[in-house]
């Protein structure tokens, strides 16, 4: 239970502190570094007592993992110790679980039928025969079994014994087993699942998996849409999309935020999109390099901004989307060569900047005649390929339903037994039953049957 | 429709606050008079259908007490038809923004108090649900409540009522396991306050409430992560609004083993809920403060 507590607490750190992004963290120094400067933007200004902690709190905490709690080591290993406590106890409590399950006590002794324990009753000279109290415990929907002890003063002490939902008490194992294997499909997922995110332009293709992976599928956009309601709010994003394997088409759909394309394996999901700039660039003898959209997917000042290396070239350009002083569409185009300054800076070769449909000036762009033709947007896909996912829907479905049948069909039982005349009868319940009320109900089916009211009753 | 659908809104909010007004007049009534609550009658049980004395008379409190689940009685089928003629108007669960859900909490929370009412002498502690109830129609008065398009991410009828339906009923039972809570914490072992339901009554009464409303919050946790795959192709990526439902699901299984384990049950057991409730309130609003991808409050 402690296990438990401790998760809850980590969760809830994990909630309200702000957790660096998944794709800040996976091989990307500038993604991390951003992801750093804005938690120091956001929690650098703290203070406590007049004193400024917020700096400081922001490297303890990025040092405890507090900011990657759900990947850092130690929340891992939280995870894997609940496990591995989840297996031992129930590995512990199954035999003595089944063993409660399976031996059943038809004969009580008389101490049991105490009417001052709870869920006890007597009915007095009871003439009703056993087949019609059995009747009446069937009628509850109990499985009943008798029987017969040695007389006592020349007659036989009879016995009922009736049991409703012997097995479901086992279920708790249910609940248990789905616990460790939504763990064991979340280490599957880990090990042996792949996900990408591919970035596509539209009338582009990009490849699943690494270039020379045998198999491999392609995607090709053939045209993304985010439509906007009047209100500026968008309506829907969707993508139409070919997948490819072996230069074969072997799916194409429309996808959308909640319809996804399955097909080899993979499913893709429609995830984000972003500008795409196309450009039409020749080199300074006028051949045509490059006419394809440009992906503006990283960020320079809070702006869209693309890298386009020119084909045959040296040189790269950075691409940054803007807007002049009228609020018309502008690119800003830095070109590079990938020499270093002392201070560590790229130096910029050249630099112009062009509307949309305008040229670059050959005399500023070393002779490239830049053109930006078309302003659009790229597609962003999620690409999954998760083998531990029919274990995590396993996991869930052990664990619903052991939940719902732990709590809904809990087990009772109940002992009659009949002494002379009297009949005394005993209830016994999983926590989880409204005895008293149930005993009651039940006493009222034998008060019909037996035609007498029970003489004491407890609780 | 929309316009007639916000009148019963009000009206329903307006009953609210009459049924809170009585709740609180009755257990006022009560407790001045030392009285004993008076249970209900056990629907379909017969002459030994229970454990629970009948009560032969009338008690103080009773008229208001009667009133005060008239009030509720109403306010629940106000609300209630308010939310279905939203759902003709858009054809789905009517939870798609803050107003939507908070009329749905609510809602939840006045159903619950009512189910459990009839078969528990809870009408004592009512005021403290139904107190929850009425804030969560007041702060959805102070929301735009205009029929708007679902977001694209929401966009999926059948997951968007039921995921969220369940989380609405699990909420709303949960809110009367808090006012059991906080009533047992009140009461102690000892039952302090006559007027009260004894501890033991509390106590069943704030586990029954819990394990109805767990296994339906966990199979709201598990159709959001199954629409979440669909969605967004991960079934789980701790945004704060899944972490914390997570969370608040672990402080109810904490509550249910704590309850029967030695040490844990009685007032630490109830404080568990009353922490349980803390964190449905805290996931409720959470995605308000919280960055994430449940962002749909439909609030700036």
């Amino acid at each position: 239970m402690l296990q438990i507590i401790v998760l809850a607490l980590a969760g809830l750190v994990g909630t309200m502190v702000r957790q660096i992004p998944a794709y800040a963290l996976r091989n990307n120094p500038i993604g991390y570094a951003t992801e750093i400067a804005d938690l120091h933007l956001r929690y650098d200004p703290i203070t406590v007592l007049g004193a400024n902690i917020g700096p400081t709190l922001v490297d303890v905490f990025e040092a405890l993992g507090f900011f990657r709690i759900f990947t850092a080591p130690w929340f891992t290993f939280l995870l894997t110790l609940l496990v591995v406590s989840i297996v031992v106890c129930t590995l512990d409590r199954t035999p003595r679980l089944w063993r409660g399950v399976r031996q059943v006590r038809v004969v009580q002794p008389a101490a049991f039928f105490d009417l001052r324990l709870p869920e006890r009753a007597a009915f007095p000279a009871v003439e009703a025969t056993d087949d019609e109290l059995a009747s009446a415990l069937r009628g509850r929907r109990f499985k009943v079994r008798r029987a017969v002890e040695a007389e006592v003063d020349g007659a036989p002490i009879r016995h009922l014994y009736g049991d409703r939902n012997q097995y479901l008490k086992m279920a708790t194992l249910f609940t248990h087993l789905g616990l460790i294997l939504f763990l064991i499909g979340g280490g599957v997922t880990g090990a042996f699942g792949y996900e990408t995110v591919l970035f596509v332009g539209e009338g582009q293709t990009a490849p699943v998996q690494p270039v020379g992976t045998p198999g491999n599928l392609l995607v090709k956009n053939l045209g993304f849409e985010a439509p906007v309601r009047p209100d500026g709010s968008f309506a829907d994003f969707r993508t139409d999309l070919a997948v490819y394997r072996d230069g074969r088409e072997v799916a194409r759909k429309t996808i959308r935020v909640n319809d996804p394309l399955e097909v080899g394996g993979f499913v893709f999901h429609q995830n984000t999109f972003g500008a795409a700039e196309t450009l039409e660039v020749r080199d300074p003898t006028g051949r045509l390099v490059w006419h394809a959209p440009v992906l503006m997917d990283g960020q320079v000042l809070g702006k869209p901004q693309g890298l386009l290396s020119l084909p045959g070239s040296p040189y790269g350009v950075f691409v940054i989307l803007d807007r002049d002083a009228t609020g018309a569409g502008r690119l800003t185009l830095v070109g590079t060569d990938g020499t270093i300054d002392d201070d560590g800076s790229l130096v910029p070769i050249f630099a112009d900047q062009v509307a949309l449909g305008g040229t670059t000036d050959l005399a500023r762009t070393a002779g490239y005649a830049i053109r930006w033709t078309k302003a659009g947007a790229f597609t962003g896909i999620v690409a999954k390929r998760d083998p531990g996912q029919p274990l995590i829907w396993l996991a869930y479905l052990s664990l619903i339903s052991g939940i719902v049948l732990t709590f809904y069909f809990p087990r009772r039982r109940v002992w009659a037994r009949f002494v002379g005349g009297r009949l005394e009868v005993a209830m016994l319940a999983d926590r989880y039953v409204d005895a008293r009320r149930e005993f009651g109900q039940l006493l009222d089916d034998l008060a019909r049957v037996t035609g007498r009211h029970p003489e004491q009753r407890s609780g | 429709m929309a316009t007639m659908s916000f009148y019963l809104f009000v009206a329903g909010g307006l009953s609210l606050l009459f049924a809170f007004a009585l709740h609180v007049t009755h257990a006022t009534i009560l407790a001045a008079a030392r009285a004993v609550p008076t249970p209900p009658r056990l629907a379909g049980a017969g002459a030994h259908g229970g454990s629970i004395t009948v009560s032969d008379g009338r008690r103080p409190g009773d008229m208001a007490g009667s009133f005060a689940l008239a009030g509720t009685w109403l306010a629940a089928i106000l609300l209630g038809s308010s939310m279905v003629l939203r759902s003709i108007i858009v054809w789905r669960g009517p939870w798609g923004n803050m107003f939507e859900f908070s009329v749905a909490f609510a809602f939840g929370i006045v159903v619950g108090y009512l189910f459990l009412d009839r078969r528990y002498p809870i009408r004592g502690l009512g005021f403290l649900p139904l107190g929850a109830a009425l804030f969560l129609v007041g702060y959805a008065a102070t929301l735009p409540s205009e029929i708007l398009p679902l977001v694209p991410a929401l966009d999926n009828a059948p997951l968007l009522t039921i995921h969220v339906a369940m989380a609405m009923i699990s909420y709303g039972i949960f809110a009367t396991a808090f006012g059991a809570a906080v009533a047992y914490l009140a009461q102690g072992p000892n039952d302090r306050y006559a007027w009260l339901p004894s501890h033991k009554v509390l106590d069943e009464v704030a586990h029954r409430a819990v394990i109805i409303g767990f296994p339906v919050f966990a199979t709201m946790i598990i159709l959001g992560s199954w629409w979440a795959s669909i969605a967004w192709g991960r079934y789980w990526g701790w945004d704060p609004k899944e972490t914390s439902s997570l969370v608040t699901w672990l402080i109810y299984a904490v509550y249910l083993h704590a309850r029967t384990a030695r040490g844990w049950a009685g007032r630490p057991a109830a404080l568990m809920l009353v922490i349980g409730f803390a964190a449905v309130m805290f996931t409720f609003f959470g995605n308000l403060y919280f960055s994430g991808l449940h962002a749909y409050s439909g609030l700036n």
